[in-house]
This record gives structure tokens, sequence and C-alpha cells, in this order.
């Protein structure tokens, strides 16, 4: 099984290292980290499975550091690998969150997890509640600096606004505070072609939930009724008519987490649990079916009538979900023709209501243009206007060359599949028992392109 | 290491305080706190690879002094583990503590205790572990008896005799069919799968126990039951569908292990059923997708690796769903790789099309792997799937994008899919026949070039010209280059001899002089050929065979059954048999390169000439049937001048041609009478063919036409143009093609002899030229007639 394992910094220093098996030389680290840094000549993603030498390395990469087991033996590729995402899961629950510095403030309580998670080289116990009883080195949360929270992009992998350790929930004092965070998490995948159809699409969900209960009651958590689960047979790419038959919220597919009785799932679509400590995925689901996009893209280009050496490019994009919802943040990434030599933008738009701010950067090395916005509220649309100086002069071919248009936001509280949580119980006889619940929505970009 | 230096005074240092912290008298509490932090630093030098192992004596009086505090004892007992090997006989001093611990209250102690004791690996204190591990397998706890488990495997590893003997073995055997706790009898797995004889217990009942309480089990674990269980060979179908409906849910785990290790039972426990086994694969695609589609890119590439397997298997299930395939902007190349890998596995002719239209975009990717990857994946779909329309027009398109890269692939795909299909070639070579050699800098793409002019120079009239740049370069190609520039020289001059003549002589002359031996023979051996025999140089070099059915290169059948066999393993990720990398030491399988990379140098095989031609023109005479011309009337004539007869055989002067340049083009020497044509000779087209197909080609060249000529040419239909030749006793068989290219087939009879001339005229509109073969029962009525006919194209 597992020889060694390791956790690598960013630039390759080993912040934790223990060795189960004593038969991998030493220097592998090294050996390693020169691997991944000059895969392919560099600048390439080493595969997460590679040998050198007849040692395997499998690593996983999370929080900024390198999460990395080596081993001799045929393993199985997926064990491994989700045993090293299972150890950044743990990480994170023991820690609050997973970065260089979290593990470097907490090197020992590592080590003491890490001696009950595998023990040579085999796992042992990995869930957070049950490792509990074996800790006892305190944690050091540390406080995320504010520019990193300030992103909206960051919280796209979950409920990760709340930092703080599961050993939290064994505390008697009055500083313990019982909750459960429940964030329905939506990555589309949309690709429009040139004339504005969707060629592909794809809704990638998962209900996130990050739980700090003490006693771990048992929850159960309703879904819509009206949720249809299976495979569509026909994968002909419907050009551009939205919405399933009638209301129903169809899914091609999901999976459940280990803890996850499904007893009441066929008939009532409740899913009935005994939480873990921590942070888990407690389903995760895909769907194929046609939804409504929530951005669209329009480009035009014109020659410019003043100079025949210039034309003049026209993006606009709609928001086309409700207006009570708003898209906190949203970046529209917008490749220019080789002709293109130099361009200047201005808003269509000018003062827009609202505290909306939007910006341009024109990143002559990448050759792109990028457009930003600091929100976008539903059912808006708004349009620059690029003035290009080209090379040869104006000719048709020119639009082909605006794009792929690649587009970035985060739209909270709104759910593209409109697959939703009806309750979320705690079942606890104590009638005065009454835990934070949270349920929040979230959907985000995943790959959104508008070729041209 | 960094701080070398320094760490020596840190070490020194560290020293002292723990000599005075073992002495200190202060407050209990101050001094446990003391040493934590003080362990904490020598952990955390220990941790960034400072050995710490001269403290040894000094930790452990240090530490045991306090060894009530059980976070101090965990950091005593992980630097004892550390460093125990390079102290051994030291260690054997802590025994005492660590079997007493053993025997603690708490069971967390004891399986501390038991776990480091274990771990030591001193070979000569395994007579003190024996004890304790026996103790502890009966130990009430389940928490000590996972480890004591475990420390069975440890001490085995070391010393397998000292367990045979102490009869533990037969002790864990007996807890994995009766141990109530699920991690013990994972374990107990664990150690039996390591000892070997796991095999031998595996029984319906012994599945069928595992299988009623797999759910107790951790994640882990289960995939370990669910390794073994793969191994079990039912003794029924019936069997079969109980052991597959109890694990049927363990497929909509979220856990990529568990599933995999699901599938894997499901498809080796179904390998007899051909029926059931495509059932599961239709049952097991959905999951998978879903496992692919987690923004885990390491878990999903471990699964997209064995999807790629399957597909490999059977294709068919997955074509209808190859967008699942696509690439996504923002993922890692190694995913992205492996979905083009899968979309070209599952491209057939339902779904081609639109994979090629997908891939075409990755083409016009920034990321220029990415890009790469794209025109190889559309290259070996064209291979596989080339009577879809369309595929090669996008690879013949990706030549006029421009980059040089893409070029240089593009290349690469149409040679090996001119290799594998003679007929397309036509279609190909025009496109290829307008990129200059210079734009070509990468070997592998150069390379191709050379041979797709060498063996299609037929078609490309600029052939000749296009090669001799590479030759007067020849010293600087590189070896690849050369060795392929040889052949495609020859092959050449068979073809199109007064032209090829002076390139055949410079190349020979400067192969003839490498320094690489492979390069130097094979040239002094084409030489020497050449002097000896040229018709039996011609059937070597350019010998006869059909298209390439397979490459050898590809992976056969056979190999992917035996990684199919390791499923769930890193061989599928390394597409390679286990014993290709598990024992080869100083052999890098990261990408099971030598499986499926192919020799470095891949040697240029040869595609038969004559039968490609055959098929060829079979082909254009059905397309130019409608195009049959009436036979024109005329009087015969014509005035005509004798060409010189082919240089055959004065290939004695060829190296020293050199010096002296050959003529390229026939002399116009003054003289030989007109060749009186007979008018109205009547040849039927199936005559035509067959005369065609049996001669060989006695005369060949290329005019350059003027712009009046090609505007004549292709005015009405030809049929000025046909008219024309046909007053000179020159008839028309057919006349076909699309612009840029047309083509056409003239016959005409020598007046006194009845000897026929076929000729076969190509008119390349871009180039401005007409490439001509002439065929005739005689060479010299052919040298005759070609220079009449040249002269007459000239001044159209």
């Amino acid at each position: 099984m597992i020889s060694q394992f390791f956790i690598l910094s960013p630039r390759g220093d080993t912040i934790i290292t223990r060795d189960y098996l004593g038969n991998v030389p030493k220097g592998s680290s090294e050996v390693f980290f020169r691997k991944v840094k000059f895969w392919d000549g560099g600048g390439h993603d080493a595969p997460p499975v590679f040998n050198v030498d007849g040692v395997n390395y499998l690593h996983v990469k999370d929080g900024g550091v390198l999460l990395v087991a080596t081993t001799r033996d045929n393993v199985s590729p997926s064990l491994v690998l989700e045993l090293l995402k299972r150890i950044g899961g743990i990480i994170k629950d023991y820690c609050g969150l997973l970065s260089e510095e979290a593990v470097r403030k907490n090197f020992v309580l590592l080590y003491e997890l890490l001696d009950e998670v595998i023990d040579y080289g085999y796992p042992q116990s990995s869930s957070s509640e049950a490792l509990k009883e074996l800790i006892r080195n305190e944690p050091t949360i540390l406080k995320p600096s504010k520019s990193k929270l300030g992103s909206p992009f960051q919280i796209g992998k979950g409920p990760t606004g709340v930092i703080k350790s599961v050993l939290d929930t064994t505390r008697t004092d009055s500083g313990r505070r019982d909750e459960i965070f429940v964030d329905i998490v939506e990555k589309i995948s949309c690709t429009f072609n040139a004339s504005g159809y969707i060629q592909a699409s794809q809704i990638d969900g998962a209900i996130q939930v990050k739980s700090y209960l003490a006693g771990n009651p048992a929850i159960s958590l309703a879904l819509n009724d009206n949720l249809a689960i299976g495979r569509r047979e026909s994968v002909t790419p419907d050009y551009g008519g939205y919405g399933s038959p009638s209301d129903v919220v169809m899914l091609d597919d999901c999976n459940f987490h280990e803890s996850v009785s499904l007893t009441r799932f066929e008939t009532e679509r409740t899913l009935e649990l005994i939480p873990p400590d921590g942070e888990f995925a407690l389903m995760n689901y895909r769907s194929t079916y046609d939804f409504k996009p929530p951005f669209r893209v329009y480009t035009t280009v014109e020659e410019d009538r003043d100079s025949s050496i210039k034309a003049v490019i026209f993006i606009k994009v709609r928001a086309d979900f409700g207006s009570d919802k708003v898209a906190s943040g949203l970046e529209v990434v917008i490749p220019m023709p080789k002709d293109v030599q130099r361009l200047s933008c201005e808003y269509e738009n000018k003062d827009i209501k609202g505290g909306i701010t939007q910006s341009w950067d024109w990143q002559e090395k990448a050759h792109r243009l990028v457009w930003k916005f600091n929100k976008v509220p539903g059912g808006t649309e708004h349009t620059l206007k690029v003035r290009a100086t080209l090379e040869d002069g104006f000719n048709a071919a020119l639009k082909r060359g605006v794009g792929p248009i690649n587009l970035q936001f985060t739209i909270p509280m709104f759910c593209a599949s409109r697959l939703n949580v009806r309750y979320l119980q705690i079942q606890k006889a104590d009638k005065n028992y009454s835990p934070y619940r949270w349920v929040r929505y979230v959907t985000m970009s995943n790959s959104y392109v508008v070729r041209s | 290491m960094p701080g070398e230096g320094k760490s020596r005074g840190e070490l020194g240092e560290i020293k002292t305080q723990l000599a005075a912290l073992t002495g200190s008298s202060g407050s209990k509490g101050d001094a446990v706190a003391a040493k934590k932090d003080l362990f904490k630093k020598i952990i955390n030098y220990m941790t960034i690879g400072i050995d710490m192992s001269s403290l040894f004596v000094q930790v452990m009086t240090c530490g045991v002094s306090n060894s009530e505090d059980i976070v101090l004892k965990k950091m005593l007992y992980l630097y004892l583990s550390t460093y125990a090997q390079s102290n051994p006989d030291l260690t054997l001093l802590t025994i005492n503590l660590l079997t007493k611990d053993c025997k603690d209250q708490d069971p967390t102690i004891r399986g501390l205790a038991l776990r480091s004791l274990c771990s030591l690996r001193v070979p000569n204190l395994v007579e003190y572990i024996v004890s304790p591990i026996s103790q502890g397998l009966r130990d009430g706890h389940p928490y000590m008896r996972r480890t004591a488990v475990m420390g069975v495997l440890k001490v085995y590893k070391q010393d397998s005799s000292a367990v045979k003997i102490s009869g533990m073995l037969d002790t864990v055997r007996e807890m994995t069919l009766k141990d109530a706790d699920a991690q013990v009898v994972a374990n107990c797995l664990s150690v039996l799968q390591q000892v070997g004889v796991v095999q031998s217990m595996i029984s319906r009942v012994f599945v069928y126990a595992m299988l009623n309480r797999l759910k107790e089990f951790s994640e882990w674990a289960q995939c370990q039951v669910l390794d073994v269980i793969s191994t079990y060979r039912p003794s029924g179908e019936q069997e079969v569908y109980d052991i597959m409906n109890v694990l049927d849910d363990r497929l909509s785990h979220s856990n990529s292990a568990v599933v995999m290790a699901t599938v894997k039972v499901f498809l080796h426990l179904t390998l007899s059923m051909p029926a059931t086994h495509q059932q599961v694969l239709e049952r097991i695609k959905d999951p998978l997708i879903t496992l692919v589609s987690r923004d885990h890119y390491e878990t999903a590439y471990a699964v997209l690796a064995h999807f790629h397997l399957i597909a490999q298997r059977a294709p068919i299930i997955f074509s209808q769903i190859y967008t699942s395939f696509y690439c996504r902007m923002n993922e890692p190349s190694y995913i992205k790789q492996l979905k083009l890998e899968i979309l070209t596995a599952i491209a057939d002719e339902t779904n081609a099309y639109e994979i090629a239209t997908e891939l075409t975009e990755y083409v016009n990717d920034i990321d220029e792997q990415l890009a790469r990857e794209a025109v190889r994946a559309v290259g070996t779909i064209a291979l596989e799937v080339q009577d879809v329309a369309g595929i090669v027009e996008r690879l013949l398109g990706f030549l006029e994008i421009g980059k040089d890269f893409i070029t240089a692939e593009t290349i690469i795909q149409i040679k090996d899919l001119v290799r594998r299909y003679p007929d397309i070639a036509e279609a190909c070579i025009s496109s290829v026949a307008s990129i200059s050699p210079s734009d070509i800098e990468e070997p592998e793409a150069k390379a191709a070039f050379v041979w797709i002019l060498g063996e299609h120079g037929q078609g490309i009239q600029d052939a000749p010209y296009l090669l001799e740049p590479v030759a007067a370069n020849f010293a600087a190609e590189e070896v690849r280059v050369r060795l392929a520039l040889l052949p495609a020289v020859a092959k050449l001059f068979f073809k199109r001899p007064p032209e090829s003549h002076r390139l055949l002589g410079i190349t020979l002359a400067a192969a003839a002089a490498d320094t690489n031996q492979d390069v130097h023979d094979r040239a002094l051996l084409y030489y020497r050929l050449l002097q000896r025999d040229p018709e039996l140089a011609k059937r070597i070099i350019q010998p006869a065979s059909a298209g390439i059915a397979n490459f050898s290169e590809e992976q056969s059948a056979e190999l992917r059954d035996r990684i199919f066999d390791e499923f769930n393993s890193l061989a599928v990720c390394y597409k390679a048999p286990s014993s290709s990398f598990a024992q080869a030491a100083n052999e890098e399988g990261g990408e099971g390169e030598d499986l499926v990379g192919g020799s470095p140098a891949r040697p240029v095989k040869m595609v038969d000439e004559g039968s490609s031609l055959l098929s060829e023109h079979e082909q254009e005479e059905a397309a130019a049937a409608e195009h049959l011309q009436q036979n024109g009337t005329s009087t015969p004539t014509t005035t005509a001048t004798a060409a010189p007869a082919m240089d055959f055989l004065g290939m004695g002067d060829l190296l020293g041609g050199l010096s002296a340049p050959a003529p390229a083009a026939p002399a116009v020497p003054a003289g030989p009478p007109p060749l009186a044509l007979r008018s109205q000779p009547a040849l039927g087209p199936p005559e035509f063919q067959q005369k065609w197909s049996t001669l060989q080609p006695s005369a060949r060249f290329t005019q350059q036409l003027s712009a009046s000529g090609l505007g004549l040419i292709e005015a009405n239909g030809h049929k000025d143009f046909c008219t024309r030749l046909g007053l000179a006793n020159i008839m028309t068989m057919a006349s076909g093609g699309a612009p840029p290219t047309y083509r056409f087939y003239f016959h005409a009879q020598r007046a006194e002899r009845d000897t026929r001339i076929l000729v076969e005229t190509i008119v390349s509109k871009p180039a401005g030229s007409a490439s001509v073969t002439i065929k005739a029962d005689d060479q010299d009525t052919a040298d005759h007639f070609a220079s009449q006919f040249k002269e007459r194209l000239a001044n159209l």
C-alpha cells in the first residue's frame, strides 16, 4: 500500500512527512517535486499519477499545497487519490481550512491525525468524529485574510465561509455554537456555437454540508417532490428550446455520501442521515437536461465609418435571470483577432444605477480583452463598444476571431436545475435544542463559452 | 540541505535545552509545556529533513519523565519510530516503557504503544514484540485489536518465520470471520493478502459473509473487501446476479474508490456472460460520468483512465454520450488529453462528424499541446472512420490555419492517412503540395512531408524541386529526415526520371558521405542496386503492397486484455500491465512510453504504387465516363522532335552528376522527322483502361502553361481544348476534375506502326502547369510523342 505520505508547500518544501513502509528512498519528495514542476517542459499540469524509477507518485492539489503518497505496489489509483483528498478534508475539519500556513501551525496535530488515519500504509479511521476521541492536540485556527474572502469566486467550494474546527463541538462552555450549513452548489457548463445555439450543456451540482452538531443527531433533508432521476435517451442538441416538459426537475444521475439512507428517497424524496462532523458532499448530481442559460452574449463587428483600418465591435451581455437575483461578479474574457493591434472601449450604458461598476482591461500579451462587473442584477443588459485598430484593414472574417468568449460568474440564491430543499429537520428529543440551520443556493460558471 | 551549518548550532542548543528541562525543578505544568514546545521544534526539524537522531538519548530521558502527558508521549513515540533504526542499541532501552504502555488502562494508550512498538523496524527486537501483539489480538477493545493485526503484518515483513512459528496467522484467519469490529476484519484481510493466503480462503460462505456486513466497513475497507471478492468465481449465473444485486447501490456512492472497486467486481464476474457484461457496461456509465463531473480533477482522472480502457473495448456503449467528454475551459491538461483519447476511441459513423467539429475548435486553442493533440485525434478518427464525409477535409483545413506546429502535426496525420488509404491520396496531396518544406521545422513532420512527396510525387508537380532544398541541406537535417529522403528521392526518380536525376545524384552523394551508419549503408545499397539493375531496384525500393491495415504502434487487443485484468489499478493509468512498471527500477513508466509511443525513428513504410494507381484510375474512369467525348476527325500533320531515352542505364555517372548537371528536361536536337498520327484511331474506354493498367509509363514531364493556355483549357467545359487536340489527331478519351485540378485522358495511334499512345494530363490551375504521363507500346514512339505534345502545350 502507501509507502510514504507527505505534504509539500507550493515551493516544494516538505511540511509534513511520514514514512510507513521504508521501501522508498528518502529523497522521494525532491524527485516528485522536480517532476511535477517541469512536467512536459514546465507549464503543464502533471497527471495525478506517475512513476519514476519504479516508485509510483500519487498526488492531489488542495488549498495551495500538494498532498502526496508514494508506493511500489500496483494500487487502486482511485483509492489512494480519494484517501489523499479525504486527508485534505480532515485537515479542513480540524484546522478550519487547508493552507500552507494552517498545516505549518498545526503540524503536531496533523502528525497525530495521520497516525490514526493510516497505519503501515493502510487506511484506518478517517471520519472526523471517530478521530475526535483519539486526538489530544488543540488546533490553531487561522483567521483568513480579508482579501481572500473578498473575491466573489471564493465561495465556489461550498460553505467555506465558516472557519472552525470540528473539535469545537466537544466544547462544553458557552462558546460552542451548534450549526449546520447546507449549500446547493451548481456549476454550469455551457457551450454556445457561433449562431448562439447551445451545443452542449451540463449542470454539475452538489449538496454540500458542513455540520457542527454536538452529539451528531439524525437529520432529514427533503428535496422537491417533482424530482426525477434518469438519463435522457437522446443527446441530440436541442437548439434553443428551454425547459423540460411540465415542471419536473430532471437529473441524469446522482450519488450519495456513505452516511445517507435512501429508504425514504424513492417515495418521498427525503434523505436521512446522521451527519458526520465537518464538511462533506451529501449528494452529487448531474443534469444534461435543458436549462435556461443565465447569461447571453451577442457580438457584432462593423467597419468603422471614419477609418478603414478600424473596426467597431459590440459585445452585449444580457442577464437572463429573475430581477430579484443578482450575480455577484461577472468576468467576460474576449480573445481578439490577430489583426487587432490596439483598442479602446466605452460603455454604452454609462450611468447604470444600483452601484454597479464595470471595468475593462486590454491584456496585450494574451491578446484579450477582460470586461468585469462587480455585480449584475437579473434582467439587465450591458454593451461594451470596442474600437479596434487593425493591421490589415477591415474584413468580414474578423468576427470569427472575436472569441471564444469565456464568462465567469457567481449567482447566489439561484439554482439552475431548480432543485430545492423543502425542509431540513434535526431529530433530537430535546425540545430546546435549536441549532442554527443555513440553507443556501449558489450557481456558478464552470465552463461558459461562447464560440465565434 | 538549507541551513545545514546553522542546524549544527541549533542541534547543540536543543541538546542543552533538553538537558536543562530533564533536570528542571520548576512546576510540573510549566515543565511539560516547555518540553512540548521543544519537542515540536525537534519534530519540525525532522520534517524538513535535518537529522535529529543524535539527540536520541536526551530526547528519551527528557520525554520519559513526563510520559503521563499524552500529547508529549505521542511526540516522543513519533521521534522514536523515526530514529529507532539509526539507534538500534539505545532503542532496546525504550522497550520497557513501550511494553508497559501496551498494558495501560486506556485503550488509546495501549494502541499507541503497540503501534509504535511494531513500527520500530529494529530486527533484533522482534522477540520483544511478538508477545504484546499476541495479547493485543485478544484485547477487548477493537482499537487495540486493529493495531495488533497490523502489528502482525509489520513483524511478518521483518521476520516472517517469527510470525509463522507464533501461530498468529491462524488467529488472524479466525478473526477474519469472527471479529465483531469491521476494521479489525479489514486489517486481517490486509495481512492475509500480503502473506498471500487470502485466495485459499475465498469461498461462497466467505464471500457472502463479507457481503452481508459490507456496510459496516469504512469506505476504504469496503474497497479492500470488494477487491478480494473480484477474484471469486461464482458457481452459477444466479450467484452472479445475487452478488450484483447486493452491490448495486455501491455504484451510487460518492467515493469513487468504492464505485471503481464495485465496477471491477461487476466486470470480472460477468466476463463469461457477454449479454450481462454489456448490461453492466450500460449500468456503470452514468455513475462513472457523475464521478468525472465533480470538480476533483485528480479522482476524475483515475476514473477517466478507466473510461478510456472500457471505451476501447466497447466503444458502442459510449458512442451516444460523446458530449460528456468534451473539454471544458478550465480543466487541467491531463484531463483534456484523456478526454481527447476517449473521444477518439468512441468515434464511429454516428458521431464522428460532430466529434471532429468539436475537436476543430480545440485546434484553434491557445494551448499548443491541446491543439496538437486535437490534430492527432482528428487524424486518428479519419483513420478509423475514413468513410464519414468531411473528416479528411477538416484535417486538410488545418493546413490553412497558418501555425507551423499545426501544419507539422497535420502533415504527420496525412502521411498515416495516405499510408492506410492510398486512394484518398489524391485529395490530400494537392493540399500538401502547396506547403513549402521551409515552413516545416519539426523533423517528424519533415520526414512525413518528404515521404508524401516521394510516394505521391507523380501528382505533385513540383515534387523534385520541393525536395531539392532538403537534399541540398542534407547534412543539417535530422537522421529521420535523411533516412526518409533517400527512398523518397529514389521513388520519385522511378516516376519522373528526367526531373529527378539530379536530385537523386545530390542525395546519394550526400548520404554516402554521411557519418550515420544507417544513412550511409542505405545510400550505398541504393546506389549499387541502381547500378546493377534499375528494375530490380525499383521492385525493392518501391515494392508492391496494399494500404496498411494496422499500425504496429497501436495497442494490441491482447495488451488491453492484460490491462483489463488489472482493472482499478495503476496499470490502467499507465496503459501498461504492472509487469512493465512494478519491478522495473530505473525505468520511467510515467506514460508507458515504451509501449505506446512507438519507436523513435519510425521506419517509413512503403505503399504500393502500382495498385494504388490502378484503383485511382478505375475511379477516375467511372467518373469520367459521363464526360466521354466523341472522337474528333482530322488529318495527322504534326512535327515532333525526339527526346533522349531515359537514362536508366546511365547510372554510372549518377554520383558524378553532381558536378555536371544532368539535363532535367529533354534537350531538343534537330533532325528527327515529325511523328505521323493516324486520323480517327478507334479505341474504346475498356481497351484504354486495360492498356493503361498494363503499360508502364514511358515518359513523364511537367509543362508550364501560359495564362491564355489555361484559359483555353478551362473554357467551354474543355471542349475547345479537346477539339484543338483533335485537329492534331490526339483524341480525348475522357476529361474531368473540378477546379483547381483538371484531368484528361488522350489517345493517339502512330500512322506507320499502329503503335498506341496513351496520355494522362493533369492540369493544376494554381501551379499553372500540366503534368503529363505517356504510355506507349514502344519507347521510341513515346519519346517522339512527348516532345511533340510538350511543345503543343507550351504553345496553347
